[in-house]
C-alpha cells in the first residue's frame, strides 16, 4: 500500500479512529495489524521475513539484556547485525554480486557458475533492518534496555507510518512512545495532517510530474546535450528531494496525527552553504544512523588524516551501496565523500572561504548555497543514471551544445498551463521551504491566520486533484 | 469540542469539492463533460452492466482519435440502453434468436441506435438480435443468467483484431461450466427497482468525478490519441503503424484453441457459435501506413477455424475490398467503423444465416 493510492484513504482514517476509540491496552494491538496489513498489501508472504528478523532481533535485545560478560554480548550482537545484513544481501546485493563476480570470471577466465535468484526486494527492507540493527546496537552500548513485550517491539519494528520509506527511527525515540497513553489532542491532528498535505503535494504534484521529464532524458541520455542535460540534472535533484521528503513528510504527519513524534529527516538541505551541512540536512536519520553505527566506531575524525580520510569514503560509499544494487550509488556515495574531503582540506587551509571577504559578504551566502546545489546536482547525475556508461555521457555530454529543438520536444510532455505551475509550484516549494526554518510544514501554518491557512488547505487540495499524476492507465474508453 | 471542531473543518476542507462533484451528478446533463455518448453514461461500479439502465440521450458527439482538434467530425447520435444496461432498445420479451458478443464496435460506438449492428441484423433478416456488448471475455457471457434468459439459438462473437493477441491470445481454452460473477444476481435483484437505479446513477456518477476528469484534460491538454498517417491525414487511426504487425505462430494457435472450445461448449448448450472478427483500421487502411500488405492474423484464424468445423466469417477481405472501391467503412475521426462498415459486416453474417435456417425463423416486432 502506499501513501497516494485509494487503499491509504481509506485505510489512515479508519486505522485513526479506531487508535482514539480504542481503550490504550488494545491501541499496539490495532497498530501491529494495521501495519501488518500495509505490509502485506506488496507481497503478502514476504511479512514471513520480517518475522523472522523481529523474532531473531527480539531474542537477541532480551539476550544481550540479560547477559553479564561483554564478550558474549558481542557474540549476540553479531549474529543478529549478521542475520539482518545477511537478509539485505540475499534480497538486495546477491545478484549484484553475482553479476560482478561472473564479469570478473569471464575477465580472469574463471569457472564461475552461480545461478541468480529471481526474488523481489521486500518493500523497506533497507529502512527496517537498519532500524532493527539501531535497537541490538543501543540495547548493546546500555543506551536502552531491552524490550520484554513481544509486541511493542515488532510494532517498533513495523510502524506502518515508517515502515516503508523511513525516517529511520531510533528506539531511545519510538520505544516509549509505543508504551504510553496518547489522548486526542486538535493540534496534534491538525498538524499531522496539514504536514501529510504538503507530503502529498510535493510526492503527486512536483515528484511525479519532473519524473516525466527526467526519464525520458536519463533512459538514453546520449540524444540529449547541454542544457537538456543540466535541466534534468536540475529537475532530479527537486524530484528526488520532494519524492522523497514528500514520504517523510507524510510519514511524520500520519505519526503525528495518533501523537507519535518521528524524528525530521530533512531540514531545507538545498540550502545548505557547504556539502558538510548539506548531510546534515539530507536524510537526517540515515546519515546520523551511518555517523553513530559505522563512522565512530571507525574512529570517526579522531585519528590520523588519512585514516579520517578513508573512514569518509568508506561510509559514503556504504551509504551509496545502501540506496541501490549498483556502482552507480557507490560512485554517488564516492563522489559526496570526495566533496566532503575536499571542502574540509579548503576550510582548512583557506578559512576566508567561509565567509568571504568584506565586500563579497552579503552575496557569500547565495554563492555557497548555489555552489553545494550545484555540486549535488553534478553527483546526482550518478544517482538517477541507469549505469556508470550513462552517467559518463550525461556528464560528458553536459559540455555539449543542446538544440532548442532537443528540449522543445521534450517540455511538449506538459502543456502550457502545467508548466507554469510547475514552475509556479517549485517556486513556492522553495520560498515555503525556506521559511519553515526548524519547523515543519504542520507547525509552519499553526498559528497563522485563518484565510492565509486556508488557502493553503484549498492550494493544496486543488493542485493534488488537478495536477497531481494517480495512476492513470491510458484508457480509449475513459477520455476527457 | 476537539472532535466536533475537527469534523467541521475537515468538512469545510473537502465540502467544496464534494459538492463540485454532487452538483455534477445531480444537476447538470448526464453528458455535460464528455464529447460522447459512451463515458456518459459507462457504468463506474454501481451496476451489473456496462451502461446505464433506461436511458435515452441524444447528442451531437465527436470520435475518439481527435476530439478537441480541428480534425474532429460532428455526429448526431441516439442511444437507448435496456434493464440490463446493454446499448438495445428496451423491450418486453428477452427472448432473442440471435445474440451479439462483442466489443465497442458492436455497441456501435460513434453510431446511432439505428446503425448498430444488431439494428443492422434485424433489419435485414428479421431475426430478433440482442447486442450483449461491449464484453470482450466471452467467458464472463457464458456465465452470466442472462445467457440462459435470451435463449439464443446463435450465437455471434465479434471483437476487433487487436484484441485477439491482445486477449484471445492469453486466454485458456474453456473446460469446465464457468462460475457466475459474485455480485451480479444481487445487482439485477436491485436494479428491478427504480428507486434503487436512481440512487445508483448518482453514485456513479459521483464517483465517476467527470468533472475532475474534464478539468485534469483541459489542464493537461491530451485532447486526443489519433495517429496521423503521412499519405492520408484525414485518416486517424489508433496506433498507427504499430497495429500492423504479423502475429506469432504460437499466438495463432491460441487463439484458434479458444474459440474452438468456445465452439465446442456452444454446441453442448445446442446453440450455434460463429466468429467474426473485426479488422483494425490500421489493417483496411495499410497502404496509407507506409506498410503495402496488411496483416494476415485474421483471414488465417478463419481458415484454421474453418478447417475445424467452427463457423467463421473473414470480414478483412471484403472490407479491403470495399475500401480499394471507394467505400469509407471507418469513421474519419474515429477508430470504430461507421454505418457502411456496419452494413457490410451485417451483409457478410445474413449470407451464412440461411445455412442456419433449421434453426433460426425470422420474427415480426419491434426493431433495434
Amino acid at each position: 500500500m502506499i501513501f497516494n493510492s485509494l487503499q491509504f484513504l481509506v485505510f489512515f482514517p479508519v486505522v485513526t479512529s479506531l487508535f482514539y476509540v480504542l481503550p490504550h491496552q488494545f491501541r499496539w494491538a490495532l497498530l501491529l495489524v494495521a501495519s501488518s496489513i500495509f505490509y502485506m498489501a506488496f507481497i503478502p508472504w514476504y511479512i514471513l521475513i520480517l518475522v523472522f528478523t523481529i523474532l531473531v532481533d527480539y531474542a537477541a535485545g532480551l539476550l544481550i539484556g540479560s547477559c553479564q560478560g561483554n564478550h558474549r554480548k558481542l557474540l549476540i550482537l553479531t549474529g543478529s547485525i549478521f542475520t539482518n545484513v545477511g537478509t539485505l544481501f540475499v534480497f538486495k546485493y546477491y545478484n549484484f554480486l553475482n553479476e560482478n563476480l561472473t564479469q570478473l570470471a569471464q575477465v580472469l577466465d574463471w569457472n564461475y557458475t552461480a545461478a541468480g535468484m529471481q526474488l523481489a526486494l521486500p518493500i523497506g527492507l533497507s529502512f527496517h533492518t537498519f532500524q532493527a540493527m539501531s535497537y541490538t546496537i543501543e540495547v548493546y552500548r546500555g543506551n536502552q534496555k531491552a524490550e520484554r513485550h513481544l509486541g511493542i517491539y515488532a510494532l517498533y519494528v513495523m510502524f506502518y507510518p515508517q515502515l516503508v520509506a523511513g525516517p529511520i527511527e531510533r528506539p531511545q525515540n519510538l520505544l516509549h512512545q509505543l508504551r504510553e497513553p496518547h489522548s486526542f489532542a486538535y493540534s496534534n491532528v491538525a498538524k499531522g495532517l496539514r504536514q501529510m498535505a504538503w507530503g502529498l503535494f510535493k510526492k503527486m504534484v512536483i515528484a511525479d510530474r519532473l519524473a516525466e521529464f527526467v526519464d525520458v532524458v536519463f533512459d538514453d541520455p546520449s540524444k540529449f546535450h547541454g542544457t537538456t542535460i543540466a535541466l534534468a540534472s536540475l529537475a532530479f535533484a527537486i524530484q528526488i528531494y520532494c519524492d522523497f521528503s514528500g514520504y517523510s513528510d507524510i510519514a511524520i504527519g500520519s505519526a503525528e496525527t495518533m501523537g507519535f513524534k518521528l524524528m525530521r529527516n530533512f531540514k531545507n538541505p538545498y540550502f545548505s552553504e557547504s556539502l558538510s551541512d548539506f548531510w546534515k540536512r539530507w536524510h537526517i536519520s540515515l546519515s546520523t544512523w551511518f555517523k553513530d553505527y559505522l563512522y565512530i566506531p571507525l574512529g570517526g575524525n579522531r585519528v590520523s588524516l588519512p585514516r579520517w580520510y578513508s573512514n569518509l569514503i568508506i561510509v559514503f560509499a556504504v551509504s551509496g551501496l545502501w540506496h541501490g544494487a549498483n556502482w552507480t550509488f557507490v560512485v554517488w556515495g564516492l563522489i559526496n565523500g570526495i566533496y566532503v574531503i575536499i571542502e574540509t582540506g579548503l576550510l582548512q587551509h583557506f578559512p576566508a572561504l567561509s565567509s568571504g571577504s568584506a565586500a563579497t559578504r552579503p552575496l557569500w551566502r547565495p554563492i555557497k548555497v548555489l555552489a553545494t546545489f550545484a555540486l549535488t546536482c553534478i553527483a546526482w547525475i550518478f544517482f538517477r543514471a541507469r549505469n556508470l556508461q550513462d552517467a559518463f555521457t550525461a556528464i560528458g555530454n553536459l559540455f555539449t551544445a543542446a538544440t532548442a529543438n532537443e528540449t522543445m520536444t521534450l517540455l511538449v510532455h506538459w502543456s502550457m498551463v502545467e508548466s507554469l505551475f510547475l514552475i509556479g509550484g517549485v517556486g513556492m516549494l522553495f520560498v515555503v521551504e525556506y521559511n519553515l526554518g526548524d519547523r515543519n510544514f504542520g507547525e509552519f501554518l499553526h498559528g497563522k491566520p485563518l484565510l492565509y491557512r486556508w488557502c493553503y488547505y484549498y492550494y493544496l487540495i486543488a493542485a493534488v486533484l488537478l495536477f497531481g499524476k494517480f495512476d492513470e492507465a491510458q484508457f480509449i474508453y475513459f477520455q476527457f | 469540542m476537539a472532535i466536533p471542531r475537527l469534523c467541521l473543518k475537515l468538512t469545510a476542507a473537502a465540502g467544496p469539492f464534494l459538492l463540485i462533484a454532487s452538483i455534477d451528478a445531480v444537476v447538470l446533463d448526464i453528458d455535460v463533460f464528455n464529447f460522447r455518448v459512451w463515458e456518459a453514461v459507462a457504468s463506474c461500479k454501481m451496476f451489473s452492466g456496462p451502461f446505464y439502465p433506461y436511458i435515452h440521450i441524444r447528442k451531437l458527439e465527436v470520435g475518439d482519435l481527435a476530439h478537441h482538434t480541428g480534425y474532429e467530425v460532428p455526429k448526431q447520435v441516439e442511444w437507448y440502453t435496456d434493464a440490463y444496461g446493454f446499448r438495445n432498445i428496451p423491450s418486453d420479451t428477452l427472448v432473442h434468436d440471435l445474440v451479439l458478443v462483442g466489443d465497442s464496435n458492436v455497441v456501435g460506438c460513434a453510431s446511432s441506435q439505428q446503425e448498430t449492428l444488431a439494428a443492422q441484423i434485424q433489419h435485414d433478416t428479421g431475426i430478433r438480435t440482442y447486442s450483449y456488448a461491449p464484453q470482450i471475455d466471452f467467458s464472463f457471457f457464458l456465465r452470466d443468467p442472462l445467457l440462459v434468459n435470451l435463449k439464443p439459438r446463435v450465437v455471434v462473437y465479434s471483437i476487433t483484431e487487436r484484441y485477439l493477441g491482445e486477449h484471445l491470445a492469453k486466454t485458456p481454452p474453456i473446460s469446465a461450466p464457468p462460475r457466475m460473477p459474485p455480485g451480479l444476481p444481487i445487482k439485477r435483484w436491485l436494479e428491478q427497482f427504480a428507486a434503487w437505479r436512481h440512487a445508483a446513477v448518482f453514485v456513479d456518477r459521483f464517483l465517476k468525478l467527470s468533472i475532475l476528469h474534464y478539468c485534469r484534460a483541459r489542464v493537461a491538454a491530451t485532447n486526443s490519441p489519433g495517429i496521423q498517417p503521412s499519405v492520408a491525414p484525414k485518416v486517424l487511426t489508433l496506433e498507427g503503424q504499430k497495429a500492423l504487425h504479423e502475429s506469432d505462430t504460437a499466438d495463432i494457435d491460441q487463439i484458434v484453441a479458444v474459440i474452438t472450445s468456445y465452439s465446442a461448449y456452444m454446441d453442448g448448450m445446442r446453440i450455434q457459435l460463429i466468429f467474426m472478427p473485426i479488422p483494425n483500421k490500421e489493417t483496411i487502411f495499410s497502404g496509407q501506413l507506409g506498410d503495402s500488405s496488411p496483416p494476415e492474423l485474421i483471414p488465417e484464424v478463419v481458415r484454421r477455424l474453418r478447417n475445424k468445423g467452427v463457423m467463421a466469417i473473414d470480414l478483412q477481405k471484403p472490407f479491403m475490398k470495399a475500401t480499394a472501391s471507394g467505400k469509407l467503412l471507418y469513421h474519419l475521426d474515429d477508430s470504430h467503423w461507421n454505418s457502411q462498415g456496419i452494413s457490410l459486416a451485417a451483409f457478410q453474417l445474413a449470407q451464412v444465416l440461411p445455412r442456419l435456417s433449421n434453426i433460426l425463423k425470422p420474427q415480426t416486432g419491434e426493431t433495434q
